[in-house]
């Protein structure tokens, strides 16, 4: 169980540092008062520990979030499809 | 607001100091209030940084104002403190509010969707009703941070949805957020949070 959930964790993890280290090089985040470029970003993600848990779980639940909405319509659309064939 | 004929007053750069917009809220008994700048927990902050526009100290000015803010973190305690001492409504969010400069017009869509209904609804003479605005806010953001998430932006999308997730319209209806205080917590969860809630009000 706990080797799950470290894989899990590292997978999280891999997944948010390829989505920093996609980011175009003029991207900017705004977060408050603090305007990062993407090396401050990349910068702040390995020396903040908590900055890099946030933005990990920001991105998994927003991912996760968007898939279950639009694999549920479609799920739902195709539900609909079949029972109005069956008629 | 030019265009639908709402008189209003602008303080913007210098002018938006606590002094200046003091008076103007005091002048204006009627106005409703609206702030897009930084923010704190505990109040709006000035130009420059320095000073505090509103906070626990002079909240007493937005009494019976609609409050509409795009500001860091006040809907954590002051907005809701703002609302406890008599504002109409406020329009707040209860965390750091972020975006990203490639999806600016989204993240502008976003922020001034929710004014946009409430100032329709009232320019046809219509009853506020925050939380249906607060429900179609949210639903913006929502299929903003999809578009997002369609064209890889997924950065974007999940402040996108950080923001949406953080965002609050107090409007006397809502339970209150968690306090820091560790006294302020135990008398709400013994005695509620109406009695819990006055019982430890700061003077």
């Amino acid at each position: 169980m706990k080797q799950k959930a470290a894989e899990l964790g590292r997978q999280i993890l891999n997944n948010t540092i390829k989505v920093i280290m996609n980011l175009p090089d003029g991207e900017k985040m705004v977060l408050g008062q603090e305007i990062l470029t993407k090396k401050e970003i990349i910068k702040k993600f390995w020396a903040d520990e908590k900055f890099a848990f946030n933005m990990a779980e920001q991105l998994d639940k927003s991912v996760k979030e968007f898939l279950f909405r639009t694999q549920y319509k479609k799920a739902r659309r195709k539900r609909k499809r079949n029972n109005s064939d069956g008629l | 607001m030019k265009k639908a004929g709402t008189s209003y007053l602008d303080y913007s750069g210098d002018e938006a100091m606590p002094p200046v917009v003091q008076d103007m809220l005091k002048a204006w008994k009627s106005a409703h209030f609206l702030f897009y700048d930084h923010g704190s927990e505990t109040g709006l902050v000035a130009q420059g940084g320095v000073d505090y526009i509103i906070d626990k100290s002079n909240d007493e000015l937005l009494i019976g104002r609609i409050v509409y803010t795009l500001a860091c973190s006040w809907g954590l305690d002051g907005g809701w403190e703002a609302k406890r001492k008599g504002a109409g409504a406020v329009h707040c969010y209860a965390a750091v509010v972020g975006f990203m400069t490639s999806a600016l017009p989204e993240f502008q869509e976003s922020f001034n969707h929710g004014f946009k209904l409430l100032h329709e609804r009232m320019s046809e003479g219509l009853e506020p009703n925050f939380k249906g605005i607060l429900a179609l806010e949210k639903e913006k953001m929502t299929e903003l941070s999809d578009k997002l998430m369609k064209q890889g932006n997924f950065m974007a999308a999940a402040w996108m949805n950080t923001n949406r997730d953080s965002l609050k319209w107090y409007d006397g209806n809502d339970e209150p957020p968690e306090s820091k205080c560790f006294w302020r917590r135990l008398a709400v969860r013994l005695f509620g949070p109406k009695l819990g809630w006055s019982l430890l009000k700061r003077k």
